[in-house]
């Protein structure tokens, strides 16, 4: 028979030991991945929801992604592929234009930078969310997307080059509330 | 580069995720509940067919801002064959979709102390295997020689290996294998079995980017249309349906007759948009998609003359950037290891 009380103390102590290291992990990079899908998908409703969805499949595969060399990687994977499996789409936005993401209360909210950020190619806003915010570097980027790392590098090159180029024309006072 | 970067972080940082959306560890996993399937509206083959001949005969404007004719026939074609074509087995919980492609990418080098400045392209095949679970394996073999679209780009990557810099700046290990095992969700799958098969509500999500997300116009829906027809998995039914969507679409060019990088022949169509012409390569027999590139008609100086070091995408004009031929891709197989069979000039995609 297997079992018995050692084995269940046994248990509850890995169960435990599992749930803090996920929490720990929850909590270090849950507002990075929101952001990257925040930037993804330029919808708070829908980056909030695949998220969660992301955050939940990684603790029900969590002996998988904590093995993982970019669990946070894992989980935004995850939650985009959530987005793109056509489960969201019932209550995705029907605009064609570039919906606006919230602005927060907070005074640093760059919000020129934020609409010029959101009407970048999906293409381009995925390469800046995996690089610059969520600091992947160019071949676990290459890897996420499954495109050539030159591809990734290039990318990148145009977004951020278009970015500076359309602020440099607003001057400092308006871009900055 | 740097102060842009910061100034992106710096703008998202405010945005966090709220705590209570956390998972509860001590709660069992269930997926999300699959969305409500919605009603098909199914008209007969002869009905649809009639339909077919009376639109392109008559209602489709000819000349700029409509749907081109020669290629609304074509696709609806395409549609007729689809509708009739067996039913494909489904991949099962278990086996893998294995896709194998040989991509052909072109890029302006430029190197470590910006001396030398090069295009050049490298074949780079890719075999993957996909699980329902989006676990898998994928195999990237890169080609052992580089190809110079110039003799003058060849002579400058001649004289950059004689000056050792590709040593320094660690690059060109050609004839490179890679190979990677993915766990649950670690490759890419976008579940089309959800999607409806009515041409005209399926038009209406893409048309909405609800699908996929991306700009507006109908070079776009065009590019998103026949990405899911090659997707992970199409079933004949949905195939049938983005033919028919995409006859209605303006801006799409009949280029003709072509052969593609494995010798197979096929017909291209094409759509345009910021300088870059999108070829596709239909497989006449089935309307299967053999091949896709990616023509700079006008080519991005600023990618060309950026500062570097390292490899930016880029072609010159009337070069395509980037070639994907499709050697195979929804064949459903037992394990990661198992092929349906191997590249060779000729063969289908199955």
């Amino acid at each position: 028979m297997k079992g018995g009380p050692h084995a269940l103390y046994l248990g509850v102590m890995m169960r435990d030991r599992r749930n803090r290291e996920f929490e720990q992990f929850f909590s270090s990079t849950k507002d990075q991945v929101f952001r990257v899908l925040l930037v993804v998908v330029r919808d708070r409703g829908i980056a909030e929801d695949a998220v969660s969805e992301g955050y939940t499949r990684a603790l029900a595969h969590w002996d998988v992604v904590e093995q993982h060399p970019a669990p946070s990687a894992w989980t935004a994977r995850t939650a985009l592929n959530y987005v793109r499996s056509g489960q969201r789409i019932a209550a995705r936005t029907t605009s064609q234009d570039v919906p606006e993401v919230p602005v927060s209360d907070d005074p640093l909210t760059d919000p020129e930078l934020l609409r010029r950020l959101l009407a970048l190619s999906e293409r381009q806003r995925e390469v800046v969310a995996l690089r610059v915010v969520l600091g992947l570097d160019t071949r676990q980027a290459a890897d996420f997307l499954g495109i050539a790392e030159g591809t990734i590098t290039s990318h990148l090159f145009r977004a951020l080059t278009r970015l500076q180029e359309e602020l440099s024309e607003v001057a400092p006072k308006e871009a900055w509330l | 580069m740097n102060d842009i970067e910061e100034r992106i972080r710096s703008a998202l940082a405010p945005y966090r995720l709220n705590d209570e959306l956390m998972p509860r560890p001590d709660e069992p996993y269930s997926p999300a509940p699959p969305r409500r399937r919605r009603l098909r509206v199914t008209l007969t083959v002869a009905a649809a067919f009639a339909l077919v001949i009376f639109a392109v005969a008559t209602l489709l404007p000819v000349g700029a801002g409509g749907p081109d004719p020669a290629v609304a026939l074509l696709l609806y074609r395409f549609e007729r064959i689809a509708q009739h074509a067996a039913p494909e087995p489904a991949p099962k919980q278990g086996q893998y979709v294995y896709t194998e492609t040989m991509a052909q990418e072109s890029y302006v080098y430029v190197s470590g102390d910006g001396q030398y400045r090069f295009v050049y392209s490298v074949p780079v095949t890719t075999q993957q295997w996909l699980g329902l679970d989006g676990s898998g394996r994928q195999v990237n073999t890169t080609g052992d020689h580089p190809t110079f679209p110039t003799d003058a780009d060849r002579a400058t990557y001649q004289a950059y290996l004689a000056s050792g810099g590709h040593e320094a700046d660690k690059m060109f290990d050609w004839g490179r294998t890679t190979q990677d095992r993915y766990g649950p969700g670690g490759l890419f799958q976008r579940d089309t079995s959800t999607l409806p098969t009515d041409p005209i509500e399926l038009g209406r999500l893409i048309d909405q980017r609800q699908i996929v997300g991306g700009p507006g116009g109908d070079w776009e829906s065009f590019t998103l249309a026949t990405d899911l027809i090659r997707d992970t998995y199409a079933r004949p039914d949905l195939r049938a349906a983005l033919y028919s969507y995409m006859a209605g679409l303006s801006g799409i060019e009949l280029v003709g007759n072509t052969t593609d990088a494995l010798g197979r022949p096929g017909v291209a169509l094409a759509s345009t948009h910021d300088g870059i012409r999108n070829e596709v390569v239909f497989d006449r027999t089935n309307g299967k998609i053999l091949e896709e590139r990616n023509v700079v008609l006008e080519p991005d100086q600023a990618v060309y003359q950026n500062p570097g070091p390292g490899e930016f995408a880029y072609a010159y004009a009337g070069q395509p950037y980037y070639v994907v031929t499709y050697a195979s891709f929804g064949k459903v197989v037992d394990s990661t290891t198992q092929t349906p069979f191997s590249l060779r000039a000729g063969s289908s995609p199955s």
